[in-house]
Protein backbone atom coordinates (compact mmCIF):
# COMPACT_ATOMS: atom_id res chain seq x y z
CA UNK A 1 0.00 0.00 0.00
CA UNK A 2 1.57 3.55 -0.65
CA UNK A 3 2.19 5.67 2.15
CA UNK A 4 0.84 9.14 2.13
CA UNK A 5 2.35 11.86 5.03
CA UNK A 6 -0.22 14.50 5.48
CA UNK A 7 0.58 17.34 7.69
CA UNK A 8 -1.39 20.31 8.32
CA UNK A 9 -1.69 21.93 12.01
CA UNK A 10 -5.76 22.34 11.37
CA UNK A 11 -7.48 19.02 12.80
CA UNK A 12 -10.08 19.40 10.31
CA UNK A 13 -8.24 19.74 7.46
CA UNK A 14 -6.28 16.88 8.67
CA UNK A 15 -8.99 14.51 9.25
CA UNK A 16 -10.48 15.64 5.87
CA UNK A 17 -7.56 14.63 3.67
CA UNK A 18 -6.74 11.92 5.84
CA UNK A 19 -10.35 10.96 5.34
CA UNK A 20 -10.50 10.87 1.18
CA UNK A 21 -6.93 9.50 1.00
CA UNK A 22 -7.59 6.17 2.92
CA UNK A 23 -10.88 6.09 0.85
CA UNK A 24 -8.67 5.77 -2.40
CA UNK A 25 -6.73 3.25 -0.61
CA UNK A 26 -3.85 4.55 0.17
CA UNK A 27 -2.06 4.16 3.90
CA UNK A 28 -2.14 7.63 5.94
CA UNK A 29 0.07 9.29 8.26
CA UNK A 30 -0.86 12.31 9.80
CA UNK A 31 0.94 14.55 11.52
CA UNK A 32 -0.08 17.97 12.94
CA UNK A 33 3.45 20.04 12.87
CA UNK A 34 6.74 20.56 10.92
CA UNK A 35 9.23 19.06 13.08
CA UNK A 36 6.92 15.52 13.34
CA UNK A 37 6.88 15.51 9.65
CA UNK A 38 10.41 16.14 9.15
CA UNK A 39 10.89 12.99 11.43
CA UNK A 40 8.11 10.59 10.19
CA UNK A 41 9.32 11.21 6.79
CA UNK A 42 12.56 10.14 8.07
CA UNK A 43 11.54 7.68 9.82
CA UNK A 44 8.51 5.79 8.19
CA UNK A 45 9.99 6.83 4.20
CA UNK A 46 6.78 7.89 2.52
CA UNK A 47 6.04 7.60 -1.22
CA UNK A 48 4.43 11.09 -0.90
CA UNK A 49 3.98 14.17 2.25
CA UNK A 50 1.19 16.96 1.34
CA UNK A 51 2.81 19.76 3.38
CA UNK A 52 0.83 22.63 5.00
CA UNK A 53 3.01 25.37 4.13
CA UNK A 54 2.09 27.79 7.15
CA UNK A 55 2.54 25.18 10.40
CA UNK A 56 4.15 26.59 13.80
CA UNK A 57 7.82 26.05 14.14
CA UNK A 58 8.71 24.62 11.16
CA UNK A 59 6.47 25.80 7.99
CA UNK A 60 5.59 23.24 5.39
CA UNK A 61 8.71 24.79 3.10
CA UNK A 62 11.60 24.18 5.88
CA UNK A 63 10.36 20.76 6.12
CA UNK A 64 10.39 20.44 1.58
CA UNK A 65 13.53 22.11 1.82
CA UNK A 66 15.38 19.92 4.33
CA UNK A 67 13.51 16.90 2.97
CA UNK A 68 15.27 17.29 -0.37
CA UNK A 69 18.49 18.13 0.98
CA UNK A 70 19.11 14.70 2.68
CA UNK A 71 19.59 11.25 0.37
CA UNK A 72 17.22 9.20 1.55
CA UNK A 73 14.09 11.67 0.93
CA UNK A 74 15.90 13.58 -1.93
CA UNK A 75 13.17 11.96 -4.12
CA UNK A 76 10.47 11.94 -2.00
CA UNK A 77 6.98 13.12 -4.16
CA UNK A 78 5.81 16.59 -2.33
CA UNK A 79 2.50 18.50 -2.48
CA UNK A 80 2.53 21.91 -0.34
CA UNK A 81 -0.84 22.91 0.59
CA UNK A 82 -1.45 26.87 1.41
CA UNK A 83 -3.90 29.78 2.00
CA UNK A 84 -1.77 31.92 -0.04
CA UNK A 85 -2.03 32.27 -3.36
CA UNK A 86 0.18 35.32 -3.98
CA UNK A 87 2.68 34.45 -6.81
CA UNK A 88 5.88 34.71 -4.88
CA UNK A 89 3.96 32.20 -2.51
CA UNK A 90 3.70 30.11 -5.18
CA UNK A 91 7.25 30.32 -6.50
CA UNK A 92 8.36 29.61 -2.83
CA UNK A 93 7.40 26.49 -3.04
CA UNK A 94 8.35 25.28 -6.06
CA UNK A 95 11.88 26.71 -5.14
CA UNK A 96 11.79 24.56 -2.07
CA UNK A 97 11.36 21.83 -4.27
CA UNK A 98 7.57 21.02 -3.82
CA UNK A 99 6.41 18.91 -7.16
CA UNK A 100 2.62 20.40 -6.84
CA UNK A 101 1.26 23.18 -5.19
CA UNK A 102 -2.40 23.15 -4.26
CA UNK A 103 -4.26 25.97 -2.87
CA UNK A 104 -6.92 26.36 -0.05
CA UNK A 105 -9.76 26.03 -0.51
CA UNK A 106 -8.96 23.22 -2.52
CA UNK A 107 -11.88 20.13 -3.35
CA UNK A 108 -10.35 16.36 -1.65
CA UNK A 109 -11.52 14.85 -5.07
CA UNK A 110 -9.03 16.65 -6.90
CA UNK A 111 -6.06 16.86 -4.65
CA UNK A 112 -6.47 13.11 -4.48
CA UNK A 113 -6.73 13.34 -8.82
CA UNK A 114 -3.25 15.20 -8.42
CA UNK A 115 -1.26 12.79 -6.33
CA UNK A 116 -2.84 10.01 -8.36
CA UNK A 117 -1.12 11.79 -11.14
CA UNK A 118 1.93 12.55 -9.73
CA UNK A 119 2.10 9.05 -8.71
CA UNK A 120 1.61 7.62 -11.99
CA UNK A 121 3.91 10.23 -13.95
CA UNK A 122 6.81 9.37 -11.00
CA UNK A 123 6.36 5.68 -12.04
CA UNK A 124 6.13 5.79 -15.33
CA UNK B 1 -20.79 6.57 8.01
CA UNK B 2 -24.17 7.72 8.31
CA UNK B 3 -22.64 8.95 12.02
CA UNK B 4 -19.94 10.53 10.24
CA UNK B 5 -22.83 11.89 7.85
CA UNK B 6 -24.88 13.73 10.58
CA UNK B 7 -21.52 14.60 12.23
CA UNK B 8 -20.51 16.32 9.08
CA UNK B 9 -23.83 17.77 8.64
CA UNK B 10 -23.59 19.67 12.64
CA UNK B 11 -19.75 20.75 12.09
CA UNK B 12 -20.88 22.30 8.49
CA UNK B 13 -23.70 24.51 9.65
CA UNK B 14 -21.49 25.29 13.20
CA UNK B 15 -18.86 26.76 10.44
CA UNK B 16 -21.44 28.34 8.15
CA UNK B 17 -23.32 30.31 10.81
CA UNK B 18 -19.74 31.34 12.26
CA UNK B 19 -17.69 31.61 9.30
CA UNK B 20 -19.71 32.25 6.66
CA UNK B 21 -21.90 35.47 8.11
CA UNK B 22 -18.52 36.60 9.59
CA UNK B 23 -17.23 37.11 6.26
CA UNK B 24 -19.91 38.19 4.89
CA UNK B 25 -20.35 40.85 7.51
CA UNK B 26 -16.51 41.90 7.54
CA UNK B 27 -16.89 42.76 3.95
CA UNK B 28 -19.46 44.97 4.33
CA UNK B 29 -17.87 46.24 7.57
CA UNK B 30 -15.15 47.02 5.40
CA UNK B 31 -16.73 48.78 2.83
CA UNK B 32 -18.70 51.15 5.80
CA UNK B 33 -15.32 51.67 7.72
CA UNK B 34 -13.79 52.83 3.99
CA UNK B 35 -17.49 55.37 3.71
CA UNK B 36 -16.34 56.52 7.15
CA UNK B 37 -12.94 57.42 6.66
CA UNK B 38 -13.65 59.28 4.01
CA UNK B 39 -16.31 61.05 5.70
CA UNK B 40 -14.19 61.81 8.49
CA UNK B 41 -11.33 62.67 6.22
CA UNK B 42 -13.95 65.03 4.20
CA UNK B 43 -14.73 66.54 7.74
CA UNK B 44 -11.08 67.17 8.49
CA UNK B 45 -10.47 68.67 5.23
CA UNK B 46 -12.94 71.13 6.50
CA UNK B 47 -11.15 72.27 9.38
CA UNK B 48 -8.07 73.22 6.87
CA UNK B 49 -5.87 70.61 7.62
CA UNK B 50 -3.02 70.97 4.67
CA UNK B 51 -4.34 69.06 1.95
CA UNK B 52 -0.69 67.34 1.74
CA UNK B 53 -0.88 66.15 5.31
CA UNK B 54 -4.79 64.71 4.67
CA UNK B 55 -3.31 62.95 1.73
CA UNK B 56 -0.62 61.31 3.37
CA UNK B 57 -2.97 60.07 5.64
CA UNK B 58 -5.30 58.77 3.34
CA UNK B 59 -2.54 56.77 1.82
CA UNK B 60 -1.36 55.10 4.98
CA UNK B 61 -5.11 54.33 5.83
CA UNK B 62 -5.68 53.06 2.56
CA UNK B 63 -2.50 50.75 2.19
CA UNK B 64 -3.34 49.39 6.08
CA UNK B 65 -6.64 48.59 4.92
CA UNK B 66 -5.22 46.95 1.87
CA UNK B 67 -2.70 44.60 4.01
CA UNK B 68 -6.19 44.02 6.10
CA UNK B 69 -7.79 42.58 3.33
CA UNK B 70 -4.96 40.63 1.59
CA UNK B 71 -4.14 39.08 4.93
CA UNK B 72 -8.46 38.41 6.29
CA UNK B 73 -8.55 36.46 2.98
CA UNK B 74 -5.82 34.62 3.59
CA UNK B 75 -7.40 33.20 6.99
CA UNK B 76 -11.02 32.90 5.76
CA UNK B 77 -9.49 30.55 3.32
CA UNK B 78 -8.85 27.28 5.97
CA UNK B 79 -12.35 27.45 6.98
CA UNK B 80 -13.49 28.06 3.85
CA UNK B 81 -11.38 24.52 2.97
CA UNK B 82 -13.31 22.23 5.91
CA UNK B 83 -17.04 23.99 5.10
CA UNK B 84 -16.59 22.46 1.10
CA UNK B 85 -14.24 19.61 1.76
CA UNK B 86 -16.15 17.96 4.26
CA UNK B 87 -19.68 18.80 1.79
CA UNK B 88 -17.73 17.53 -0.58
CA UNK B 89 -17.14 14.47 1.28
CA UNK B 90 -21.14 14.13 1.89
CA UNK B 91 -22.47 14.53 -1.42
CA UNK B 92 -19.82 12.11 -2.66
CA UNK B 93 -21.12 9.37 -0.20
CA UNK B 94 -23.44 6.61 -1.27
CA UNK B 95 -26.62 7.22 -3.14
CA UNK B 96 -28.99 6.29 -0.44
CA UNK B 97 -27.25 7.70 2.69
CA UNK B 98 -29.04 11.13 2.45
CA UNK B 99 -32.33 11.76 1.97
CA UNK B 100 -33.39 14.27 -1.35
CA UNK B 101 -34.10 17.06 1.30
CA UNK B 102 -30.29 16.78 3.14
CA UNK B 103 -29.45 16.53 -0.50
CA UNK B 104 -30.68 19.72 -1.24
CA UNK B 105 -29.60 21.61 1.83
CA UNK B 106 -25.95 20.27 1.00
CA UNK B 107 -26.52 21.63 -2.35
CA UNK B 108 -27.01 25.51 -0.84
CA UNK B 109 -24.22 25.00 1.42
CA UNK B 110 -21.71 24.20 -1.56
CA UNK B 111 -23.47 27.56 -3.68
CA UNK B 112 -22.90 29.24 -0.55
CA UNK B 113 -19.01 28.56 0.43
CA UNK B 114 -18.72 28.57 -3.76
CA UNK B 115 -20.14 32.41 -3.43
CA UNK B 116 -18.02 32.96 -0.06
CA UNK B 117 -14.85 31.97 -2.09
CA UNK B 118 -15.95 34.04 -4.91
CA UNK B 119 -15.95 37.37 -2.40
CA UNK B 120 -12.41 36.01 -0.95
CA UNK B 121 -11.03 35.72 -4.24
CA UNK B 122 -12.22 39.25 -5.54
CA UNK B 123 -11.41 41.06 -2.43
CA UNK B 124 -8.06 39.75 -2.65
CA UNK B 125 -7.81 40.97 -6.41
CA UNK B 126 -9.12 44.06 -5.85
CA UNK B 127 -6.46 44.53 -2.68
CA UNK B 128 -3.79 43.39 -5.02
CA UNK B 129 -4.32 46.03 -7.83
CA UNK B 130 -4.75 48.52 -4.81
CA UNK B 131 -1.44 47.45 -3.82
CA UNK B 132 0.32 48.22 -7.63
CA UNK B 133 0.14 43.97 -7.36
CA UNK B 134 -0.29 41.43 -10.34
CA UNK B 135 3.22 41.69 -10.62
CA UNK B 136 3.38 41.54 -14.90
CA UNK B 137 5.33 44.13 -16.01
CA UNK B 138 2.86 46.40 -18.33
CA UNK B 139 4.23 45.80 -21.88
CA UNK B 140 2.87 46.52 -25.29
CA UNK B 141 0.01 44.17 -25.65
CA UNK B 142 -3.04 44.35 -28.51
CA UNK B 143 -6.12 45.03 -26.91
CA UNK B 144 -7.63 43.11 -29.82
CA UNK B 145 -5.90 40.11 -29.05
CA UNK B 146 -7.21 40.28 -25.40
CA UNK B 147 -10.94 41.05 -26.94
CA UNK B 148 -10.70 37.93 -28.85
CA UNK B 149 -9.46 35.84 -26.25
CA UNK B 150 -12.40 36.62 -23.78
CA UNK B 151 -14.82 36.19 -26.57
CA UNK B 152 -13.43 32.51 -27.12
CA UNK B 153 -13.64 32.22 -23.39
CA UNK B 154 -17.18 33.31 -22.76
CA UNK B 155 -18.39 31.10 -25.52
CA UNK B 156 -19.69 28.10 -24.02
CA UNK B 157 -21.36 30.29 -20.83
CA UNK B 158 -23.23 32.55 -23.56
CA UNK B 159 -24.09 28.96 -25.59
CA UNK B 160 -25.27 27.39 -22.30
CA UNK B 161 -27.56 29.95 -21.47
CA UNK B 162 -28.54 30.86 -24.96
CA UNK B 163 -27.31 34.46 -25.75
CA UNK B 164 -26.39 35.60 -28.84
CA UNK B 165 -22.49 36.79 -28.50
CA UNK B 166 -22.20 39.50 -31.91
CA UNK B 167 -18.31 40.89 -32.37
CA UNK B 168 -16.85 43.46 -34.08
CA UNK B 169 -12.96 43.59 -33.34
CA UNK B 170 -10.99 46.01 -35.66
CA UNK B 171 -7.60 45.52 -34.55
CA UNK B 172 -4.53 45.99 -34.16
CA UNK B 173 -5.24 48.14 -30.73
CA UNK B 174 -1.55 48.27 -29.16
CA UNK B 175 -1.62 49.90 -26.18
CA UNK B 176 0.92 49.42 -22.92
CA UNK B 177 -0.59 47.81 -20.13
CA UNK B 178 -0.55 44.38 -18.08
CA UNK B 179 -2.21 42.05 -20.17
CA UNK B 180 -3.28 39.45 -17.01
CA UNK B 181 -5.47 42.27 -15.62
CA UNK B 182 -7.15 43.59 -18.87
CA UNK B 183 -8.03 39.80 -19.21
CA UNK B 184 -9.85 39.99 -16.10
CA UNK B 185 -11.45 43.35 -17.13
CA UNK B 186 -12.86 41.59 -20.33
CA UNK B 187 -13.89 38.02 -18.09
CA UNK B 188 -15.91 40.62 -15.94
CA UNK B 189 -17.73 42.48 -18.54
CA UNK B 190 -18.67 39.63 -21.15
CA UNK B 191 -19.52 37.70 -17.73
CA UNK B 192 -21.99 40.89 -16.92
CA UNK B 193 -23.21 41.05 -20.06
CA UNK B 194 -24.25 37.43 -20.53
CA UNK B 195 -25.08 36.48 -16.46
CA UNK B 196 -27.24 39.72 -17.17
CA UNK B 197 -29.12 38.61 -19.97
CA UNK B 198 -32.32 36.44 -20.58
CA UNK B 199 -32.45 33.82 -22.97
CA UNK B 200 -32.46 34.41 -26.58
CA UNK B 201 -30.67 38.38 -25.97
CA UNK B 202 -27.67 39.57 -27.25
CA UNK B 203 -24.25 40.86 -26.55
CA UNK B 204 -22.87 42.85 -29.09
CA UNK B 205 -19.31 43.27 -28.51
CA UNK B 206 -17.10 46.51 -30.92
CA UNK B 207 -13.70 47.42 -30.94
CA UNK B 208 -11.88 49.87 -32.88
CA UNK B 209 -9.16 52.64 -33.13
CA UNK B 210 -10.59 56.65 -32.09
CA UNK B 211 -8.81 59.27 -31.91
CA UNK B 212 -5.47 57.76 -30.23
CA UNK B 213 -7.39 55.45 -28.08
CA UNK B 214 -8.35 51.47 -27.83
CA UNK B 215 -12.73 51.76 -27.71
CA UNK B 216 -14.27 48.44 -26.23
CA UNK B 217 -17.99 48.27 -26.29
CA UNK B 218 -19.64 45.52 -24.19
CA UNK B 219 -23.62 46.07 -25.14
CA UNK B 220 -26.07 43.61 -24.10
CA UNK B 221 -30.25 43.65 -24.14
CA UNK B 222 -30.63 42.25 -20.12
CA UNK B 223 -32.14 43.75 -17.68
CA UNK B 224 -30.31 46.41 -16.78
CA UNK B 225 -29.66 49.04 -14.02
CA UNK B 226 -32.53 51.44 -12.39
CA UNK B 227 -31.72 54.93 -13.36
CA UNK B 228 -30.79 56.05 -9.50
CA UNK B 229 -28.22 53.50 -9.11
CA UNK B 230 -26.06 53.42 -11.76
CA UNK B 231 -23.69 56.25 -10.08
CA UNK B 232 -23.17 53.13 -7.40
CA UNK B 233 -21.86 50.69 -9.36
CA UNK B 234 -18.03 51.53 -9.51
CA UNK B 235 -18.40 51.23 -5.33
CA UNK B 236 -17.10 47.97 -3.54
CA UNK B 237 -19.92 45.53 -2.74
CA UNK B 238 -22.80 47.79 -4.59
CA UNK B 239 -25.38 45.21 -5.89
CA UNK B 240 -28.03 46.83 -7.85
CA UNK B 241 -31.91 45.91 -6.20
CA UNK B 242 -33.06 44.04 -9.34
CA UNK B 243 -30.28 41.70 -9.49
CA UNK B 244 -30.27 41.26 -5.79
CA UNK B 245 -34.19 40.91 -6.49
CA UNK B 246 -33.81 38.27 -9.25
CA UNK B 247 -31.09 36.51 -7.11
CA UNK B 248 -28.61 37.07 -9.78
CA UNK B 249 -25.23 35.62 -8.33
CA UNK B 250 -22.51 37.82 -7.87
CA UNK B 251 -19.94 39.45 -5.44
CA UNK B 252 -20.10 43.42 -6.31
CA UNK B 253 -16.86 43.89 -6.96
CA UNK B 254 -16.44 42.95 -10.57
CA UNK B 255 -17.07 46.54 -11.95
CA UNK B 256 -14.97 47.92 -8.80
CA UNK B 257 -12.08 45.86 -10.22
CA UNK B 258 -12.51 46.72 -13.41
CA UNK B 259 -12.70 50.29 -12.92
CA UNK B 260 -9.83 49.96 -10.74
CA UNK B 261 -7.85 47.87 -13.60
CA UNK B 262 -9.08 50.41 -16.35
CA UNK B 263 -7.93 53.40 -14.36
CA UNK B 264 -4.02 52.09 -13.71
CA UNK B 265 -4.04 51.98 -17.61
CA UNK B 266 -5.28 55.84 -17.55
CA UNK B 267 -8.31 55.14 -19.13
CA UNK B 268 -11.78 55.25 -18.40
CA UNK B 269 -15.06 53.02 -17.78
CA UNK B 270 -18.50 54.45 -18.48
CA UNK B 271 -21.81 52.73 -18.35
CA UNK B 272 -25.33 53.46 -20.19
CA UNK B 273 -28.04 51.92 -19.18
CA UNK B 274 -32.00 51.06 -19.25
CA UNK B 275 -33.68 48.68 -16.68
CA UNK B 276 -35.34 46.18 -18.50
CA UNK B 277 -34.15 47.40 -22.07
CA UNK B 278 -30.11 46.80 -21.36
CA UNK B 279 -26.49 47.55 -20.57
CA UNK B 280 -23.64 49.38 -22.63
CA UNK B 281 -20.63 49.51 -20.65
CA UNK B 282 -17.87 51.40 -22.41
CA UNK B 283 -13.91 51.70 -22.00
CA UNK B 284 -11.72 54.31 -23.66
CA UNK B 285 -7.78 53.52 -22.75
CA UNK B 286 -5.05 55.34 -24.27
CA UNK B 287 -3.45 53.74 -27.68
CA UNK B 288 0.41 53.58 -28.49
CA UNK B 289 -0.28 54.52 -31.67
Amino acid sequence: MTVVLVADDDADIRDLVAFKLEQAGFEVIAVEDGQTALDQARGRQPTLAVLDVSMPGLSGIDVCRMLRSEPATAGMLIIMLTARVQEQDVEGGFSAGADDYVTKPFSPRELVSRIQSLLSRARA
Amino acid sequence: MRGAAACGAAFVAGLLTGGVVAGVALARTLARIRVECLAKAAAADRSHRSEQELLTRLRALDAAKTDFMATVSHELRTPLTSISGYVELLRDGEPDELSDAQRRMLEVIARNARRLRELIEDILTLSRIENGGFRSEPGEVDFSQIIERALEEIGPAAAKASVGVHAEVRGPLPLRGDGVQLDRVLANLLGNAVKFTPAEGTVTVRALHDNGEAVLEVADTGMGIPEGEQKALFVRFFRATNAIRRAVPGTGLGLAICHKIVDNHGGTIMVDSIENVGTTVTVRIPSVW
